[in-house]
């Protein structure tokens, strides 16, 4: 019993390397959503691409994206792009494990509900922003900004999400091999 | 039976990390709220460290904007270069005008001896990030050397005022902008001199607030900072007046977030922490008087008799 276990752990793989990649490469995507912001085009409403990635990869590729890289990445991008405002880490991490409880075995749902989890996720996600800011300042926001950020993420998320799967399948698949 | 129970295990131990990541998170948000000297240290260490990386993932999306610009400017080469004789003219009779109002100013000045308020020394910078998201609106910028610049310093362009430094690393610094929902500048509005305070409202326009019951702004009137609290300098143009609604007085900036590349840091000789105190003097701050001090601290004691 005692060997079974122990070549047991010896044979898992370690995805460590993989999950470093994964979130370097993701903490460069918010910062490159930052940088895009500056265009005309995006004036402070640029879409939450890393976040559909984010919900992408903790649905269906958890072992590529734990909630621990969710946490350092959003933290050091808090941080960094705000200095005064730390509540995206919180909102990122709580609708998305409200998602994860709510989607259970994603691989065997349709695509529209997925996109449909997703848009409760942005909406949970946003609603906690919102609200931890209005409460903050004791002022109402301006949501003009916001709403165009959210509608352009939903209508863009097939894309993000066919290109993400078949990337994460390329290097999951590598990194299991 | 036992990898039930392995299992179960891994579960309970996934559950408290999610718990754990959750409640951090949560507290986060007061953490970053506090204005703790190690607070501000962290934060701005994390930026000195991020900003380099930034400034590199950006490097593209600044290429991109100048081609943009610049295939625009090219598409209108010929109507530009009328628009810029033209407005070359127009800047040379100001010009003209400003220096001799320069002049009758500082003797006028000189004659009633008002204070000057020209100790004040630019220093350029390069803005390195994006103006900020839906949440808040601060820029971080690059200085050779941030030895001159304290908090509150004022922050311009040629057009007017940017905003205000709000953290100081060894090599960068944050402004914040006054589109901020933090940022509160005190005003004058030009024509009329009514005071003012200009509140930012986290979009491209800005709220003008307390005005005095009798003030009627104009639409078009240009907005300038009073220099009220002494943390910025007066007479750094921030707006005009855009509408004129009942409650409400909207104000364009006199600033194109969207397009500050080099800013100016306005820095003062005696280097003082406007906002709060000056950090590098904390130490002198603290350290107890000298015992051959008389100055009175109490009533009835003095620095000698405590210090015995």
């Amino acid at each position: 019993m005692s060997y079974e276990v122990y070549f047991q752990k010896a044979r898992l793989k370690s995805y460590l390397s993989l999950q470093v990649i994964v979130a370097v490469s993701l903490f460069g995507m918010l910062l490159f959503e930052d940088a895009i912001a500056t265009l005309d085009l995006f004036l402070h409403a640029t879409p939450f691409v890393t976040f559909a990635i984010f919900y992408v990869l903790v649905l269906f590729y958890p072992v590529a994206l734990p909630l621990l890289s969710v946490f350092i990445i959003t933290v050091l991008h808090d941080i960094f792009a705000t200095s005064l405002y730390n509540s995206q880490t919180f909102a990122i991490l709580v609708s998305l494990l409200i998602i994860k409880r709510l989607i259970n075995f994603p691989e065997q749902k349709e695509f529209l509900e997925i996109w449909q989890g997703f848009v409760v996720a942005i909406l949970i996600m946003v609603s906690i922003e919102v609200v931890t800011f209005m409460i903050w300042h004791w002022s109402l926001m301006n949501l003009q900004g916001l709403l165009f950020q959210i509608g352009i993420t939903i209508l863009l998320y097939p894309f993000i999400h066919v290109v993400i799967m078949r990337l994460a399948q390329i290097f999951v698949e590598s990194a299991e091999r | 039976m036992a990898r039930r129970g392995s299992s179960q295990k891994s579960g309970m131990s996934r559950l408290s990390l999610q718990l754990t990541l959750l409640v951090v998170s949560f507290f986060l948000i007061f953490i970053g709220k506090i204005d703790l000297y190690t607070v501000r240290a962290t934060k701005t260490t994390i930026s000195e460290i991020v900003a380099p990386l930034y400034d590199v993932v950006a490097a593209p999306v600044r290429a991109f904007d100048t081609m943009a610009s610049g295939m625009r400017t090219l598409a209108s080469f010929r109507a530009e270069n009328v628009r810029l004789r033209a407005e070359n003219e127009r800047l040379k009779r100001w010009q003209r005008r400003a220096e001799i109002l320069e002049s009758e100013n500082r003797q006028l000045k000189t004659a009633l001896g008002a204070a000057s308020t020209t100790d004040l020394k630019p220093i350029t910078a390069r803005a390195i990030s994006a103006p900020g998201g839906s949440f808040a609106h601060s820029l971080l910028i690059d200085i050779d050397d941030t030895s001159a610049v304290a908090r509150g310093n004022a922050v311009v362009n040629a057009n007017g005022l940017v905003g205000y430094v709000i953290e100081v690393g060894r090599k960068y610094a944050r402004v914040l902008l006054i589109t901020d929902v933090n940022s509160k500048v005190p005003v004058l509005l030009s024509s009329s001199s009514w005071p003012g305070l200009v509140l930012g409202q986290n979009a491209k326009s800005l709220s003008l607030d307390f005005l005095p019951l009798e003030a009627m702004p104009q639409e078009g009137e240009l907005v300038l900072t009073s220099g009220h609290g002494g943390i910025l300098p007066p007479g750094i143009p921030v707006g005009r007046v855009a509408q004129v609604q009942e409650d409400d007085v909207i104000i364009e900036p006199s600033v194109a977030f969207g397009q500050l590349s080099f800013v100016s840091v306005l820095t003062r000789a005696d280097k003082t922490d406007n906002i709060g105190f000056n950090y590098d003097d904390l130490e002198s701050f603290f350290a107890p008087l000298p015992a051959e001090a008389q100055g009175r601290l109490l009533e009835g004691v003095n620095a000698s008799e405590l210090l015995q």
